[in-house]
């Protein structure tokens, strides 16, 4: 079965990092995602409940709100606790990997990534 | 004795106002000038930028060769470019990133950089050894050492850096001994280098240490190898630890065994927490924490009443992490120990972990 | 009478030695300064400041935030400051026994518990009433102690911070993200650092939301924009043309970092001190550098700090007046720096320079302007040469204060539209024009104040950073 048979599948993004942010965006659009763009943490949350994403992919590091409280207020809310969330974070020790993953994150990516890394990651988780 | 109400000196000041008047007009005009320049730079910039975001996505997705980039890119627009580039570079990795720096390595882009190393003044050949680095321009590794002798030390540092980021492990000895003659960036600055080689290093690192007489450099190394958790070098490591009477050397070696789990060095670890000096204890503490001696539960407990502050907070962080009644009797030491230290080191860890610090 | 005149004569000499020597000390902090900054620019392009996060060589630090009375504000801050990017470091916000809901509004919005918490050190504060935390901000320690004083609230939080790099912040500073890796690096670069200022720029004028500057633009009223070129003089040019000394006397309050060995070892902050953020740089001087020559108390050029300056005359003049009591005493305290050679350039020249154009330079100033009206009295001047003499006075005032507006648009470029520079470069002629003379009779005022006056250090207010 192919991604095109499917319905758009929609991801909530939010990065400070402009280039990231481009790069993230233009592959995930290639894959046929809807993208909708946070550049802080501000709304995100309010965004995540009413779209209902499929997927949502946070900064670790960004104004407003960091990704990591994002990620655990998604996940005590019983309506959008369900939602797969990846980190994208700058901190990449043994630590705060474990931190995260304890959190609820279903996979915790560290920078510098590989841009296609996170595309096979967030079709695993799903599909 | 007037002199200056004198006339002459009534000239010389009143010259002095209307060269400063004529100054201050100068001045003001020079400024609108600067920024006028760089809002056309900036302006020079956007567009350059948004133009290549285009091109850049097109030719990741193997629409267009790196020749059709680079080449045709007038010479002024390479330093708008490698800043453009230099975003990208630095936050990924894998096969876009191999793509991206294909665009500095293997194009004009190459030997433009090479030449601003060899003949530029001391800021383009610091921007020049970096770039070389943020691109792993392998070809580039042999005038990246040459340069490492560069006077300047922002230009040295650089070099070095590119070195670890290329991965040129056989810089690793001009690297040392570069920093051991001229000492001109700091241990933290050397550490960061030797970090950014990867763990690939640590071998040749060990063989390093085993030659190397002086000891900040060995904290270096040791720094290093417990970072990557490098088990070979345990042995090394604990013999250094024995051996040495520099108590700076063997706290990092204590953190670097600690690190590396290297159950041999219990019993010297052991040893250690009953010596004077208190950092030498407590860093023996966490180490035999992480590494997970189940045998010493109760002079763990002992340490708790240490006169010192790290030392109780560490055999209190130890005993609940290591044993699984750890928290238990941190607790039941708070209810009924009389040991006042002991029981203020237990409800630090207590409460500590009870709110995820 | 004709001793008088004598006198007069020999004293205008002496005025227009002074104003030489502070004119040439001016040109040459300003030639270093430019010189730093261009290289600060452009090393800071290349510092991949992030790579601390991959790392395990970082240095945690312990942001202490003294609070007192900032219920309006400190949620916001806090909430701020818990999103600033550093791998490690906790918040430690030391609410000084505030008269209004500062330790409530902190309680319930970061839903915190009261814990058993030990101190580490013991720096003497007034007693502690209680240690909170949250399960939510890990991160976030609060302290609640009965009033004391700033300096005293800071020693509270160093008394109980864990982490090696201690910054102090005030809280209504603006901080930017990455404040703290640009803070902490000069300790990663140079392991001799004990201490490191940050340039702060006033937030009057600029939007800001959640504790974070959106848009900059300069303060709307004339006393605002003047205060802009003059932090613009002050920080770009004297803090790092001292800095390159290794002479620099103050850092700032509004934001500054510490090795917390250090702290520790020239015990803490003063407690009735008037201005506590000099002294205690001072005192670093005096004691670490006696042991250690090569100790560098240092500066990052770097706009990380913002905090909002009085746009009105009586608390500007409160707070000018404070500030030089404070610099006076820092300076009294620690006289054995004054021309000691064995303190480097800090007892030859900074110091020398605080003492005679800092302090006592108000009442030269101001005597100054005495004795040239008395000598015009007397007829032993002429209208013009005195005319002639303050124009060039002022200037050259112009002239520096507009180098530095230049250095700005050199380096850092903050004011984002040209009419902004405009805007700057009449606040430069004003701040010649009647805004430093005001600022010299202030100064004057607190100098007869502080040496003839009560010595009552008064009630020390919530603001107490120096900047001059």
């Amino acid at each position: 079965m192919s991604i095109e048979n499917q319905k758009q599948k929609t991801v909530i993004f939010a990065e400070d990092d402009k280039a990231i942010t481009q790069l993230v965006k233009f592959k995930l659009e290639k894959e046929g995602f809807k993208v909708v763009h946070f550049q802080d943490g501000e709304g995100v949350i309010d965004a995540v409940s009413k779209i209902l994403p499929d997927i949502v992919i946070l900064d670790d590091m960004m104004p407003v709100q960091n990704g990591i409280s994002i990620l655990k207020e998604i996940k005590v809310n019983p309506q959008i606790k369900h939602i797969p969330v990846i980190i994208l974070s700058d901190k990449g020790q043994e630590k705060d990997i474990v931190r995260g993953i304890e959190i609820g994150a279903s996979d915790y990516i560290s920078k510098p990534f590989a841009p296609s890394e996170l595309i096979v990651r967030i079709k695993r988780i799903l599909y | 004795m007037d002199w200056y109400t004198g006339s002459n000196f009534n000239d010389l000041i009143i010259f002095l106002v209307w060269g400063l008047a004529l100054l201050v007009i100068l001045l003001a005009i020079y400024c609108f000038w600067l920024r006028l320049i760089y809002d056309l730079r900036g302006k020079k910039r956007k567009k350059l930028f948004s133009r290549w975001e285009e091109i850049i996505f097109e030719y990741l997705d193997r629409k267009k060769l790196p020749s059709e980039i680079v080449e045709s890119m007038p010479k002024s627009e390479y330093d708008y470019f490698l800043d453009f580039i230099k975003d990208y570079l630095i936050v990924i990795k894998g096969e876009d990133f191999k793509r991206l720096s294909v665009l500095i390595n293997q194009t004009k882009l190459f030997s433009y950089l090479i030449n601003k190393l060899k003949q530029g003044n001391s800021q383009m050949r610091s921007d020049a050894a970096f770039f070389l680095g943020l691109a792993r321009a392998y070809k580039a590794k042999e005038f990246l050492r040459e340069r490492l002798k560069d006077r300047n030390d922002s230009v040295s540092y650089n070099c070095a850096l590119s070195l670890a980021k290329i991965g040129d492990i056989d810089a690793v000895s001009d690297i040392l001994i570069q920093y051991r003659n001229c000492k001109n960036y700091s241990r933290d600055s050397l550490l960061c280098i030797l970090f950014e080689f990867g763990n690939s290093v640590c071998q040749s690192l060990l063989q390093h240490l085993l030659k190397e007489k002086e000891d900040s450099l060995r904290i270096l190394i040791i720094d290093v190898l417990g970072h990557y958790r490098y088990f070979s070098a345990g042995k090394a490591i604990l013999n250094l630890l024995n051996l040495s009477n520099n108590n700076e050397l063997r706290i990092h070696c204590i953190k670097a065994i600690g690190r590396m789990e290297y159950i041999e060095a219990l019993p010297t670890l052991r040893r250690c927490l009953d010596e004077p000096d208190c950092v030498i204890r407590s860093q023996a503490i966490s180490a035999i924490g992480k590494i997970g001696d189940i045998t010493i539960e109760n002079k763990l407990v002992e340490k708790l009443g240490d006169e010192n502050w790290w030392v109780r907070y560490r055999a209190a962080e130890a005993l609940f992490s290591t044993f699984e009644q750890g928290k238990e009797s941190l607790k039941d030491i708070l209810a009924h120990s009389k040991n006042k230290k002991a029981v203020s080191a237990a409800q630090v860890i207590l409460t500590e972990k009870a709110m995820g610090v | 009478m004709a001793n008088l005149i004598v006198s007069i004569r020999f004293y205008n000499y002496m005025i227009l030695g002074y104003f030489l020597t502070i004119c040439s000390i001016y040109l040459v902090l300003n030639i270093i300064s430019f010189k730093a900054i261009r290289k600060y620019t452009h090393k800071i392009t290349h510092i991949e400041l992030k790579n601390v996060f991959r790392f395990s060589n970082t240095k945690p630090i312990s942001l202490i935030v003294p609070a007192y009375n900032e219920g309006n504000t400190i949620i916001d801050s806090t909430k701020a400051f818990l999103q600033l990017e550093y791998p490690e470091f906790q918040i430690i916000v030391v609410n000084d026994g505030s008269k209004d809901d500062t330790l409530d509004k902190l309680i319930t919005h970061f839903s915190m518990k009261k814990v058993h918490f030990g101190v580490i050190e013991n720096l003497n504060t007034k007693p502690l009433r209680g240690v909170y935390m949250s399960s939510k901000y890990p991160s976030l320690i609060v302290l609640d102690k009965e009033n004391g004083g700033k300096a005293d609230a800071i020693n509270a939080g160093i008394n109980i911070s864990k982490n090696p790099l201690i910054c102090v912040v005030d809280a209504d500073s603006i901080l930017e993200r990455d404040c703290l890796l640009k803070i902490a690096h000069p300790f990663m670069e140079n392991e001799n650092t004990i201490a490191v200022g940050g340039i702060v720029r006033i937030a009057n004028g600029c939007k800001v939301k959640y504790g974070r500057v959106l848009e900059i633009g300069p303060p709307k009223s004339w006393l605002g924009k003047i205060q802009v070129v003059e932090y613009l003089r002050a920080f770009l040019f004297g803090r790092t043309g001292f800095d390159s000394l290794n002479a620099m006397l103050i850092i700032s309050g509004a934001f500054g970092c510490f090795k917390r060995e250090a702290l520790i070892k020239v015990g803490g902050y003063k407690s009735d001190s008037l201005g506590e953020d000099m002294e205690i740089v001072v005192k670093m001087h005096e004691i670490i550098r006696k042991n250690n020559p090569k100790a560098r108390i240092t500066f990052v050029p770097d706009p990380i700090c913002w905090t909002l300056v009085p746009e009105n005359f009586p608390s500007l003049r409160s707070q000018r007046i404070r500030w030089q009591k404070g610099t006076v005493q820092s300076l009294g305290l620690h006289k054995k720096l004054f021309l000691n050679p064995k303190y480097g350039w800090v007892g030859l020249l900074a110091f020398p320079y605080f003492t005679i154009f800092e302090m006592f330079g108000p009442i030269i100033e101001f005597s100054g302007y005495v004795i040239v009206i008395l000598s015009y009295l007397l007829r032993i001047t002429d209208v013009s040469f005195v005319v002639v003499f303050f124009t060039a006075a002022v200037l050259y005032g112009i002239v520096l204060s507009i180098l530095s507006v230049i250095l700005e648009e050199m380096s850092f470029r903050k004011y984002p539209k040209g009419v902004h520079l405009f805007i700057l470069f009449c606040a430069s002629v004003l701040e010649n024009l009647g805004y430093r003379q005001l600022l010299t009779w202030w100064r004057f005022q607190a100098m007869v104040e502080y040496l003839f006056g009560a010595r009552s250090w008064g009630k020390i207010e919530k603001k107490g950073f120096t900047v001059l």
